[in-house]
């Protein structure tokens, strides 16, 4: 069908069979049909709440009685960055981000360098490794509770043989963090050793063939060979590991039970835990916007500081 | 070759590392059939019982979040196949103008994270009256750009030769797209449909913050409290536990191969 024709058409105002035909073939017409839908939700529920958010981080708003709500500039960030609490919350994140990530990169390379050749049954432990990363974090932090609790918990009693206090390590001030730290590396582990094994297989076997001609050994071929061929994974593993570890809420959450979040005495408060406890126990709704740009604006810097080191080195 | 005796060292070694992901499991699912006179204890099999389980699912609002859990997600990833799924072939294959800054809205929500807008959303369905409702825990996720950039990552990979050859045929854009990229399709859907679920499936900052009525807790929410209130029960809260994960796993054994291959074709889930 013609253009003329077409024109004719709308013209009359009439819609043939013909004519439905024609917009169902125009790519413009079916492109802006296809995403229409997502356009519409996303401008609803995602771009209209983030300039919301964005203008409430000025404001000086609380749930309970939005109306009143008045500009104040820069006083929430200003009293963030004041706030004693916050840095509490911002040196646990660090502390979590500056251990789990290298910790969970590094096993999750090595388990999956040992799982990628020759291993029967490489599917059942891929499996295996994956299956925490599915598994509800609420789930998992329960039964950590159990396996790190005083006296009766298995994994109380194993670090008991090696020293460490018999406590339950979710209620104590000095255990809690590092129980956090041994929950996000043990959920997150075997996701990375999935991605790893992708990015393995996109080493070709003749590098390694030679290699071995040259006389290289295993250990020469993984610092020579694996460790830089997959630099643009281990980039992505670090980066999400990263935004995976500073938005970490639901566990610190869950080993709270009834007390107040961040429990012990805020041993477990993350920063995504303080600014849910401003916006949503404390009902401000403005100074909770702000703490989520100063959340936001961590993500940003360390993925750059991240993308600078990977850049220069390995 | 590599010799037999450091074969058997790197199969030790991954049995061990097998062993701490598997025991918390295994843990909950033993602690989930002792009875209360047996907790803590190492019992042999026939002391073993499914009480619990007949427990909570009569004694408890359990089927109810479960009932809930099932809508919010079969809800979700209905919306989520169609409307992610359109798009991307929208952005892979068709032509119009404001493409590129569709796209950049799409893949800029992959950036961003959830706290920045979360708090107007709150909002939003508080002025809607959609707290403690489906509406309020649906709607909001039924796209997702991570999904959009994977199902379009897919498209570009299908030769352009059998869009162009159905067009000569005078099958029309949106026949194409249904009777003949779709078919094709089948291993990438199968990755969105396990990230959507599993996703949704364990999703609880949202449900927590916006439900406080018990009847609309979706199962992970309801676990949380069940914990809190029976925490002394170990082999009470280990039955919630196992009946939270239960669903996950089987999904995820039957689209698991799906997984593999998506987490190799866009790199990563954001």
């Amino acid at each position: 069908m013609n253009a003329i024709q077409k024109k004719k058409e709308k013209g009359k105002g009439t819609r043939t069979s013909q004519g439905y035909i024609s917009l169902a073939s125009s790519p413009i017409f079916v492109g802006y049909l296809f995403v229409a839908p997502i356009i519409l939700l996303m401008a609803c529920w995602f771009y209209y709440p983030l300039l919301r958010s964005f203008i409430y981080s000025f404001q000086d708003i609380n749930f309970l009685n939005p109306s009143a709500a008045r500009f104040i500039g820069l006083d929430n960030y200003k009293a963030i960055l004041h706030d004693p609490d916050f840095w509490n919350a911002f040196r646990n994140s660090a502390i979590l981000t500056v251990i789990a990530v290298p910790v969970q990169t590094m096993l999750a390379l090595v388990i999956a360098v040992g799982l990628n050749k020759g291993i029967r049954m490489k599917g059942l432990f891929r499996t295996l490794y994956y299956m925490p990363y599915i598994t509800s974090t609420i789930a998992v932090t329960t039964v950590f509770m159990y396996l790190f609790m005083q006296k009766d918990g298995m994994a109380t009693r194993f670090f008991h043989l090696f020293g460490l206090q018999d406590v339950s390590w979710y209620a104590s001030v000095t255990y809690a963090l590092p129980f956090l730290i041994i929950l996000t590396v043990w959920t997150y582990v075997g996701f990375f050793v999935v991605v790893y094994l992708g990015g393995l297989q996109t080493i070709p076997e003749d590098v390694y063939e030679s290699s071995k001609v040259d006389g290289a050994n295993a250990w020469q071929q993984f610092w020579k060979i694996t460790v830089p061929m997959l630099k643009p994974t281990t980039f992505l593993v670090l980066m999400s590991g990263i935004i995976y570890v500073m938005q970490i809420f639901d566990q610190p959450y869950a080993l709270a039970r009834n007390g107040s979040l961040g429990s012990p005495a805020g041993a477990t408060s993350t920063i995504v835990v303080y600014f849910y406890s401003q916006a949503f126990n404390y009902n401000r709704a403005g100074y909770g916007s702000a703490a989520a740009f100063i959340i936001f604006a961590f993500i940003v810097i360390a993925t750059l500081i991240q993308k600078r080191f990977t850049r220069e080195d390995i | 070759m590599e010799n037999g005796k450091n074969k058997w060292l790197r199969y030790t070694l991954l049995a061990l590392c097998s062993l701490v992901f598997v025991v918390p499991f295994g843990y909950a699912l033993y602690t989930s059939l002792l009875s209360k006179t047996d907790i803590d204890k190492l019992v042999p099999i026939y002391r073993l019982t499914f009480s619990n389980y007949s427990d909570i699912l009569f004694n408890s609002e359990i089927p109810t979040w479960y009932k809930n859990s099932i809508i919010v997600t079969l809800g979700i990833l209905i919306g989520n196949l169609f409307i992610n799924t359109t798009a991307a072939y929208s952005l892979a294959r068709l032509r119009y103008p404001g493409k590129s800054l569709i796209f950049f809205l799409i893949i800029g929500m992959m950036m961003i994270p959830y706290q920045v807008t979360i708090i107007p959303m709150y909002s939003m369905i508080v002025k809607l009256g959609w707290l403690n409702s489906y509406e309020g825990l649906i709607l909001p996720f039924l796209f997702q750009g991570f999904l959009v950039f994977l199902m379009r990552q897919f498209f570009l990979t299908i030769p352009k030769e059998l869009e162009e050859a159905a067009e000569v045929d005078g099958v029309t854009k949106i026949g194409t797209f249904f009777r003949i990229i779709l078919p094709l399709s089948k291993g990438a859907i199968g990755t969105q449909i396990i990230f959507s679920y599993t996703g949704t499936w364990n999703s609880f900052v949202w449900p927590v913050t916006l439900v406080n009525d018990s009847r609309m807790y979706v199962l992970t929410v309801g676990l949380n409290t069940l914990k809190n209130r029976y925490f002394e029960w170990p082999n009470l809260t280990m039955t919630g536990v196992i009946l939270l994960t239960i669903p996950i796993i089987i999904v995820f054994l039957i689209f698991q191969r799906h997984l593999v291959q998506g987490i190799a074709t866009t790199g990563l889930k954001g």
